[in-house]
């Protein structure tokens, strides 16, 4: 019997997952419904969900106010949302699960067959940390959870030197000189970098611009890392990259 | 960024420096021995001599004038007594109650035909409802007024309601009415030869500030210029200092702050002679406003809290709250500049009273500045909570201002667009003076760099940056100028596609509805949320000027799925793109081809018997994107089909001014072309070949 629980300040909300959640078999048991954050406290004391649905606006106060409640909660979170850039970023630096409303059914079964199958419940602790400690800090000590084949690595991203694309595959140079591999592409990670310090300065390579030690001029020119690495600037990504490089100095 | 410059609207004058001698006199007069009719009319001036020292004796004055008179039911003075007491109420800030008043005055004098004290009436009332930026109404009371005027052949009060709905105009950002109306009273004053009046100086003075806001600031110069030499010439000390105020606004925008500073502390100076607390206040805030960028922040910071203590002793919370969002900036820049922990805690000090202040005075602009700043400081100070509330509630605060505010934005640049069009021949002067600007920003620029990335020649890099500094200022105008007219293409390229959307959106929509009648519930989830995955990509998309072309593609691919589903498969589709294109690395505007999809699909397969077939193609063609929808269905040579016929005119309307709007950023010569088959239609749109890397 997997006891489950759900917050969300709107009842259709909740009801829209109670009724998903019937087509997922007996085992799923709906323990609880919250519409606040107070309510869902004393629920979760008092019932000990093993899966909560978790909205990230409630109210006036957010999800994360509810999950700040417990040093290591003893349960698995599925967050939902319906456009929150900010959480969004927040879940995908995690690489935690999170749902988009109008919650879509062939989605909400992946999340299921994951909790089911356990896998989510990998490295959940650390990647709740992850969230947690990006929220709670700046740019600065932003971290950032890898899928690899083993399992996940967790990065500080300034720690990044740079990220080079390999086909479907993405190569992730760090300052300490090792190299990690991940099945995702390049443009995955520039999308979830865009405002960061990082900058594409070619169809194959994005940079950390804090580990940049010269430029070198040319059509196009090249940075050289601090480790060495020389980077080709694209000629079309020049201009922007003077520019975006003297804004981020300025 | 500017923040919070405060302008002077140039309206009325009061002026109150001999009423003590004359409220003595008339209390003299008063205990003689006199009618009622004559007690009501002395007690009537006690309460107007009132309003601008003691505006609650003034009131009391009112009251007796209107036992008095109503007594003796002289109803010109009862009229008077009401207007009284609204004069007394508006300066108490009692403005509903005075508007009340005054309409009950109207109505008198309106009764006893006495155009004259019932244009004046309607008159004040319209100012009070300025006040309350209720400007419909007060514009409607100023109409009714000139009308009234130019009855009595009063032209000079016939050109003051003229300039005062020029300024509700211009507050409703109805800039080319605000002008016309401004030069009709130039016109009238000008006939009766009063060009040096004050109230003529005064519409020269409110073009200034007209000019100001349609950003042409070497017009606003003139004007403000014009303005000044006529209130100094005409001995106005207090119209002096506000237009000395006024220019100083310009100059800096002209990126001249060190002019723009000596003339507001001659402002200032001005303002103390004859007295005026808030115009001393407004010109040190603008001193502050303007020492700030120049990196004399602890001096900033100075004059901004001198002018916090005035606000506070006045009550005025929306410009206290603009002064201590300042006084954060200038914190802030302080923090980042020694790296001093103090003075982050300093800054987020005043921003706090800011935010309570402008929340106090309604004024959400101001809040949604100062609710950014607080978020960026909490995050800095690790209080992840109270920075995630304060940015969520920014965003929140944003979303209903901009909907109002890109509106009279639109407005500026169309007001804007129809002066440009009469200069003639001037496209080509603008494009140069562009690529002089981009020429300037660039090198500065990559001086810069070198200077960066060069790391550390301490003497050279010193002599540089002074170098840098007076070039960066002599670019700042320029490249205003150019960031501008970048800005122009942005908003309307934004207004093309917020004309689109909605379209877009609702025949998404109804296609919905159309599937909830038809088929099951399960189908209909299924559908809905495929549209919302749709509604989230193009609203990703639509944020962009240009797109990777794959994500382009993406999105057309899943509008064409939902609307397969809709109409039960009866059209099919392909997409076909030239090998030699790289859709990972080709740019293109988002959505440029979906109107077309839409109207195949709409006029053509619908409408048509069988199955269709819609083609799109992306080729390349003289170092031009040639992007092409075609279908089989019904076309426009079929006279039936009108429907499609203006659908199809609508698409090509909007695509072509998005188009031209290219032509003109990157001086290129796409086009759209329309061929007639002998069964269904092509649509081709060229563009510029645009790679990202």
């Amino acid at each position: 019997m997997i006891n489950t629980l759900i917050i969300d300040d709107e009842k259709h909300c909740i009801d829209r997952i109670e009724g998903l959640l019937r087509t997922c078999g007996s085992e799923f048991q709906l323990t609880a419904k919250a519409q606040t954050v107070e309510e869902a406290i004393s629920e979760t004391k008092k019932h000990h969900p093993d899966l909560v649905f978790l909205d990230v606006q409630i109210g006036t106060q957010t999800g994360f106010d509810y999950l700040a409640q417990w040093d290591q909660p003893d349960f698995d979170v599925v967050f939902t949302t319906a456009y929150d850039q900010y959480a969004i970023e927040a879940f995908k630096f995690s690489a935690l699960d999170y749902l988009l409303k109008p919650i879509d059914k062939e989605n909400f079964k992946v999340a299921i067959n994951k909790y089911t199958s356990r896998l989510s419940k990998n490295y959940f602790d650390k990647k709740m940390e992850v969230l947690m400690h990006n929220l709670r800090s700046n740019q600065a000590t932003k971290k950032i959870s890898i899928p690899t084949q083993e399992g996940y690595e967790f990065l500080t991203l300034q720690e990044v030197l740079r990220l080079e694309a390999d086909g479907n595959y993405t190569h992730i140079f760090h300052k300490n000189g090792t190299k990690l591999t991940v099945a995702k592409t390049l443009k995955v990670f520039d999308e979830m970098l865009v405002g960061s310090n990082f900058f594409r300065i070619h169809h194959s390579h994005l940079i950390n611009l804090i580990h940049i030690k010269k430029y070198y001029k040319g059509k196009g020119g090249y940075v050289v890392m601090e480790d060495g690495a020389s980077v080709d600037v694209s000629t079309r990504k020049k201009e922007e990259f003077l520019k975006f490089l003297t804004n981020y100095y300025h | 960024m500017r923040i919070g410059l405060l302008l002077i609207f140039i309206f009325y004058l009061q002026d109150a420096s001999s009423q003590q001698a004359e409220i003595d006199s008339i209390q003299n007069l008063l205990k003689g021995q006199i009618s009622d009719s004559l007690k009501a009319h002395y007690l009537n001036e006690l309460s107007y001599y009132h309003s601008t020292c003691d505006a609650v004796q003034g009131l009391k004055f009112a009251e007796e004038a209107l036992d008095v008179a109503k007594a003796i039911k002289n109803k010109p003075q009862i009229a008077t007594a009401f207007k009284r007491k609204s004069q007394n109420f508006t300066v108490l800030g009692l403005n509903e109650e005075a508007i009340k008043m005054y309409t009950t005055a109207i109505n008198i004098f309106k009764e006893s035909r006495d155009s004259t004290q019932w244009a004046r009436t309607l008159y004040s009332q319209g100012l009070v409802y300025y006040n309350q930026s209720e400007y419909t109404k007060s514009t409607k009371n100023y109409r009714l007024a000139f009308q009234l005027f130019k009855g009595s052949k009063d032209t000079l009060l016939m050109g003051k309601m003229l300039n005062s709905i020029s300024i509700n105009l211009m507050y409703e950002a109805n800039y080319s009415a605000a002008l016309q109306n401004y030069l009709k009273a130039i016109k009238l004053y000008e006939s009766i030869g009063a060009t040096k009046s004050i109230e003529y100086a005064q519409i020269i003075s409110n073009l200034g500030l007209l000019y100001a806001r349609l950003k042409d600031y070497k017009k606003s110069l003139d004007y403000h210029e014009q303005a000044l030499a006529s209130f100094r010439r005409l001995g106005h000390k207090q119209l002096e200092a506000d237009a000395l105020s006024n220019l100083a606004n310009t100059l800096d925008y002209l990126g001249k702050p060190l002019k723009a500073l000596k003339l507001y502390q001659e402002s200032y100076d001005l303002q103390e002679e004859v007295g005026n607390k808030l115009g001393k206040a407004n010109a040190l805030t603008n001193i502050g406003v303007v020492l700030i960028p120049l990196g004399k922040n602890l001096e900033a910071i100075k004059n901004l809290s001198s002018a916090s203590s005035v606000y506070e002793e006045l009550g005025n919370k929306a410009n206290l709250s603009i002064a201590q969002e300042n006084m954060g900036e200038a914190y802030l820049n302080l923090y980042e500049e020694k790296n001093a922990k103090n003075f982050l805690q300093n800054a987020k000090e005043q921003f706090n009273k800011a935010l309570l202040n402008s929340q106090e005075a309604a004024t959400i602009n101001t809040e949604e500045r100062i609710l950014g700043h607080l978020s960026k400081i909490h995050a800095q100070l690790n209080d992840y909570q109270a920075a995630y509330e304060a940015k969520a509630k920014s965003s929140q605060l944003k979303d209903s201002i901009t909907s109002t505010g890109s509106e009279a934005e639109i407005a500026r640049l169309e007001a804007q667009h129809e002066y440009e069009k009469k200069e003639t021949a001037l496209e080509t002067t603008h494009a140069k003076q562009e690529a002089i600007a981009q020429a300037e920003i660039y090198k500065q620029k990559y001086i810069k760099n070198t200077v960066i990335i060069g790391g550390s020649g301490l003497l050279a890099a010193g002599i540089l940056t002074l170098f840098l500094l007076k070039r960066k200022r002599d670019a700042v105008a320029r490249q205003e100028r150019a960031e501008f007219d970048t800005k122009v293409c942005d908003t309307e390229l934004k207004a093309l596609r917020a004309q689109m959307n909605p379209h877009f959106i609702f025949n998404a929509l109804n296609s919905i509805n159309h599937f909830i009648d038809k088929n099951d519930k399960e189908q209909a989830g299924d559908y809905l949320t495929k549209f919302a995955d749709l509604m989230r990509k193009t609203l990703v998309n639509s944020e962009k000027k240009e797109v990777l072309l794959e994500d382009d593609l993406e999105l057309l691919r899943l509008y064409l799925e939902i609307e397969t589903k809709r109409l039960n498969n009866k059209f099919t589709s392909s997409i076909e793109v030239d090998p030699g294109i790289d859709i990972h690395r080709t740019l293109i505007p988002p959505c440029i081809l979906q109107p077309f999809v839409e109207n195949s699909i709409w006029h053509g397969i619908s409408q048509m018997k069988g199955k269709g077939h819609i083609k799109i193609e992306v080729k390349e063609r003289d170092k031009m994107l040639v992007c092409s929808v075609e279908d089989n269905g019904q076309g426009r040579a079929n006279t039936i089909n009108t429907l499609r016929k203006e659908s199809e005119v609508k698409g090509i309307n909007i695509t072509q001014n998005r188009v031209n709007i290219i032509n003109q950023v990157k001086n290129s010569k796409g086009n759209v072309n329309f061929i007639d088959k002998p069964q269904g239609v092509r649509v081709e749109v060229s563009l510029p070949l645009e790679i990202a890397f």
